[in-house]
């Protein structure tokens, strides 16, 4: 990227966000996020009987007053989360041309990269269709993780499902996951994929992108016959004023199943423009809709 | 609508022929829009949109589409050349405006009678028919715009008055006929006009109509008045006038002489007044003896009104030291003075001498002359005189001769020399013409296909000029085209000179040189004028009078230089003064014309190429600014949880 991806007043306004997440996991070192574990951490969890060994400053007298029997409390540790950034780098989102929606959904993976790596947690970005990329921990992996999506350029098609399976492949810690795509598909075949995910106990947040040309059907500029830029598919078309309205009556009506099922698996469904700014969707969208806090 | 229709046409038809590519326009967008295709991200959507929708195949091209089939369209009827052509015939009029026109006919003047039943004849002619009106005097000019119709004719013609000049309707018909493309001219002319069929009717040619005028009346009118003997001292000096009627029977008339106040105005008599009988046909000299110093004078003839229809010649002037006339040498071994024409032109004073007297002459003599005609001569040695030599032999060593021939074409000439001036040199005819070698220090001013048949130029001051065809004798409108460049010549050998007591009104004067003139004229009206050497002017003489002319020339007070002269303009013109018998003009009732566009017509196609340019334009601005419409950047669709 020729230009700094962001201005240093929004790197700010992210170090001050959190991502948000409604489970709590085991992670692999100290961080700020509850963790399964218990430990020595700040958290009240639980009580046991004491046993010789425990430490004494543990013991809750509170409850041997009213018990006449030695408890002693036991704390969650706080650990680091391990974030998932799954990024759609498909064909679909390299059109329409030069609606900046691939810039736009690869700009908001990096914010919820950086998010999390100021927090101390760890992020892994995986481009569907290519490589995971390694974790990237700490704000100072930024621009590594930029440098690894910098070269990412939307192409091919495969199976949404499959490669969603494949990325998860060499994750064995659940974690947060923040899947990024335009979900111009199937309803069945992104359901498939979130289920996996759920299989394995992600706490996941669908960010769907869409070019405003994808949004409101533009008669004028819409040509006769189209084509699927993945499957080559062509469709005829006889659009009419009549067409407007009949497009954004079925657009709505496959936005609105995939948000049935999201509202019923307990996943965030965000749906974003690329012609909004970036840093409006990250400091406004995002914690309105409880991605980040 | 149908005459509206049958006045419209196209000159090139065939042309027509490029409509139809209009099918290729159209075959060009079908298959553009057909082709026409775009990737999207998904049809996920539009395949469900596409599933509701019946498939037909409609040609919807854009706005450009429209703008290019226009375009075609305007380019091939331009191409056609459609040719508006109004209903009617295309009519000159043309109106003898001379001073002949100011003769009394009843109560009120020829030109009103003539005015009065030219607007009787448009009565009766069709409404479609389109005029353009002329006068013939002192020059062809047109009155209004072209091509009117008769309501807007009959308000010109209140506009017209009566010149104080001669005019010329054959060359002016000639000049109609060349220069402009109507059906038909009508003159009309209170002189007699006999038509004489020339036999070349056809769609190339202008017919000629009078219309029938008839005139009677008589009239007094002076010729020539003369100042003599002015050296003469304490002996006094003669006033010479010449007085003519142009009457069926003698008629008695009264010549004074007045004086010439500053104004210009008539002042105190000079003298008794002459009673004098003048016959027709004969013109009376009658002689005053004035005793004084002469001055400038104003004679003034005058009798019964019956003879006496026209007054505008009833006048002259006279002043000591204007120019006694232009005096033209003749060289000529077999054309005598009287038979060559030249005395026909008022202000000349023709002597002839053979060519071997003409040898004889001491340079002094020969210097006397205004300028020099050789006629089927030449001189030995350039004389220090201006000269035409008209048709000279071989071998004369002013003007080369390369060769004679017959029936030569022309091929080119020198529109803005001042030979040429109002000359219809296509209509310059001989059966033979002398061709030129052109000397270095002359010009070719008119050419035919083996070389220059007119040549002038100047040589050490003097100005030179050889013509290689026959001028004289000078017919006048016998020969109208060769009189106008005899006249040129004339005009232009003299110089600076001009034809200063020839003057009538309507003549002009050059003024050249770098000098400041004032001119002091009849009615004391006074005009300034700068000339210089790249801008000459002239001044017209507008009335007959006295005209006092005064020049500057030199920027410094010690290098002023400053001339004067007296010049004296009076209407002399027997053609116009001699009313009884009246001069019956000859015309032929069909004139050629060149193969002009048709007159009346409105040729079109300017009009629809400069629509069709303009329609590319702007289609050309399409495409290179596309109009779009602006996509909403989040639609109904869009919703958050």
């Amino acid at each position: 990227m020729a230009e700094p991806l962001f201005a240093p007043q929004f790197f700010r306004k992210l170090q001050q966000l959190k991502i948000h997440t409604r489970k709590a996991y085991l992670g692999s070192r100290q961080g700020i996020h509850r963790s399964l574990r218990r430990g020595h951490g700040l958290e009240f969890a639980d009580y046991r009987v004491y046993t010789p060994g425990d430490d004494f400053r543990h013991i809750d007298w509170g409850a041997y007053a009213r018990t006449d029997r030695l408890y002693v409390r036991q704390f969650r540790e706080e650990q680091d989360l391990n974030v998932i950034v799954i990024l759609d780098a498909s064909a679909s989102m390299a059109y329409p041309e030069g609606s900046g929606k691939f810039v736009t959904a690869r700009d908001l993976a990096l914010a919820l990269g950086y998010v999390a790596m100021s927090d101390g947690d760890s992020v892994m970005f995986s481009i569907l269709g290519r490589e995971n990329t390694p974790r990237f921990r700490g704000a100072r992996a930024l621009s590594r993780a930029v440098k690894a999506l910098a070269s990412v350029e939307p192409e091919g098609s495969f199976n949404f499902v499959e490669e969603v399976r494949a990325a998860l492949a060499r994750q064995k810690i659940p974690g947060r996951c923040f899947l990024i795509s335009d979900f111009m598909m199937p309803v069945e075949q992104t359901i498939a994929a979130l289920d996996l995910l759920r299989g394995r106990n992600f706490d996941v947040s669908i960010i769907q992108v869409l070019a405003p040309e994808e949004l409101r059907l533009d008669t004028a500029n819409t040509p006769p016959v189209v084509v699927d830029a993945e499957t080559n598919e062509t469709v005829e078309l006889a659009l009419s004023r009549a067409s407007v309205q009949e497009y954004a009556a079925l657009l709505a009506a496959h936005i609105a199943a995939l948000e049935r099922y999201c509202a019923k698996s307990g996943i965030s469904h965000v749906l974003v423009s690329s012609a909004e700014p970036v840093q409006d969707i990250v400091l406004t969208k995002f914690p309105a809709v409880g991605l980040l806090k | 609508m149908g005459s509206l229709l049958s006045s419209f046409y196209f000159a090139q038809p065939l042309a027509l022929l490029l409509a139809p590519l209009a099918a290729l326009l159209v075959l060009a967008y079908l298959r553009k829009q057909s082709g026409s295709r775009k990737v999207v991200a998904s049809v996920l959507i539009l395949k469900a949109l596409a599933k509701h929708q019946t498939i037909k195949r409609r040609f919807k091209p854009p706005l450009r589409f429209f703008l290019e089939l226009l375009a075609l369209l305007l380019l091939a009827a331009a191409a056609a050349a459609p040719v508006w052509q109004s209903p009617g015939d295309k009519v000159a009029i043309l109106l003898d405006s001379s001073m002949s026109m100011r003769a009394l006919a009843g109560p009120e003047s020829r030109l009103s009678v003539a005015r009065r039943a030219l607007v009787d004849w448009l009565d009766e002619q069709p409404s479609e028919n389109h005029y353009s009106l002329f006068t013939s005097a002192p020059a062809l000019r047109r009155k209004g715009d072209s091509l009117i119709s008769a309501a807007d004719l009959r308000s010109e013609l209140r506009e017209v008055e009566a010149e104080l000049s001669a005019d010329n309707i054959p060359l002016a018909l000639e000049q109609l006929a060349t220069e402009e493309r109507f059906d038909r001219v009508i003159v009309v002319t209170d002189r007699p006009v006999e038509t004489v069929r020339t036999g070349t009717p056809g769609a190339d040619s202008l017919r000629v109509e009078a219309l029938p005028l008839t005139f009677a009346g008589h009239n007094l009118y002076l010729s020539d008045v003369a100042i003599e003997g002015v050296n003469r001292g304490e002996r006094g000096y003669s006033v010479k006038v010449t007085a003519h009627s142009a009457s069926l029977a003698p008629a008695e008339a009264s010549i004074r002489l007045f004086t010439v106040e500053r104004d210009g105005s008539k002042g105190r008599p000079l003298g008794d007044a002459r009673q004098v009988t003048l016959r027709p046909g004969q013109e009376s000299l009658v002689s005053f003896v004035l005793t004084g110093e002469p001055d400038a004078i104003v004679a003034e003839i005058s009798g019964e009104p019956a003879s006496d229809v026209l007054l505008e010649d009833d006048r002259a002037w006279a002043a000591p030291g204007a120019s006694q006339g232009i005096r033209l040498l003749l060289v000529s071994d077999e054309l005598p003075a009287a038979e060559s024409g030249i005395p026909s032109l008022t202000g000349f004073e023709v002597d002839r001498v053979t060519a071997r007297d003409f040898a004889a002459l001491s340079p002094a003599e020969v210097a006397r002359a205004s300028f020099i005609v050789f006629h089927k001569s030449a001189p030995t040695v350039p004389p220090p005189v201006s000269s035409l030599l008209i048709l000279p032999p071989e071998g004369n060593t002013l003007f080369p001769v390369r060769s004679v021939v017959e029936s030569p074409r022309l091929t080119s000439w020198q529109s803005s020399h001042p030979l040429t001036s109002y000359l219809r040199v296509p209509l310059l005819k001989s059966a033979a013409a002398v061709v030129f070698d052109t000397p270095e220090w002359a010009q070719a001013v008119v050419n035919v296909e083996q070389g220059a048949i007119l040549v002038a130029g100047e040589s050490r001051g003097y100005r030179f000029a050889a013509a290689g065809i026959e001028l004289l004798p000078f017919e006048g409108q016998k020969t109208p085209t060769l009189s106008v460049l005899t006249l040129n010549l004339f005009r232009w050998l003299s110089g600076a000179a001009e034809l200063q007591s020839g003057l009538t009104p309507g003549s002009s004067l050059a003024l050249e040189g770098e000098k400041s003139w004032v001119i002091s004229g009849p009615d004391n009206n006074i005009v300034t004028l700068e000339s210089s050497e790249d801008t000459p002017t002239s001044f017209t003489f507008a009335a007959p009078g006295i005209y006092r002319i005064t020049s500057v020339s030199g920027s410094h007070a010690d290098a002023m230089r400053q001339e004067s002269e007296t010049i004296v303009v009076n209407t002399f013109s027997p053609q116009e003064s001699a009313l009884y018998p009246p001069p019956t003009l000859t015309l032929p009732d069909t004139l050629p014309t060149p193969a002009l566009a048709t007159p009346g017509a409105s040729v079109l196609w300017p009009i629809l190429l400069r629509v069709a340019l303009f329609i590319l334009l702007l289609d050309i601005l399409l495409q290179c600014f596309p109009v779009r419409r602006r996509a909403d950047s989040a639609g109904g669709a869009l919703s958050t949880t």
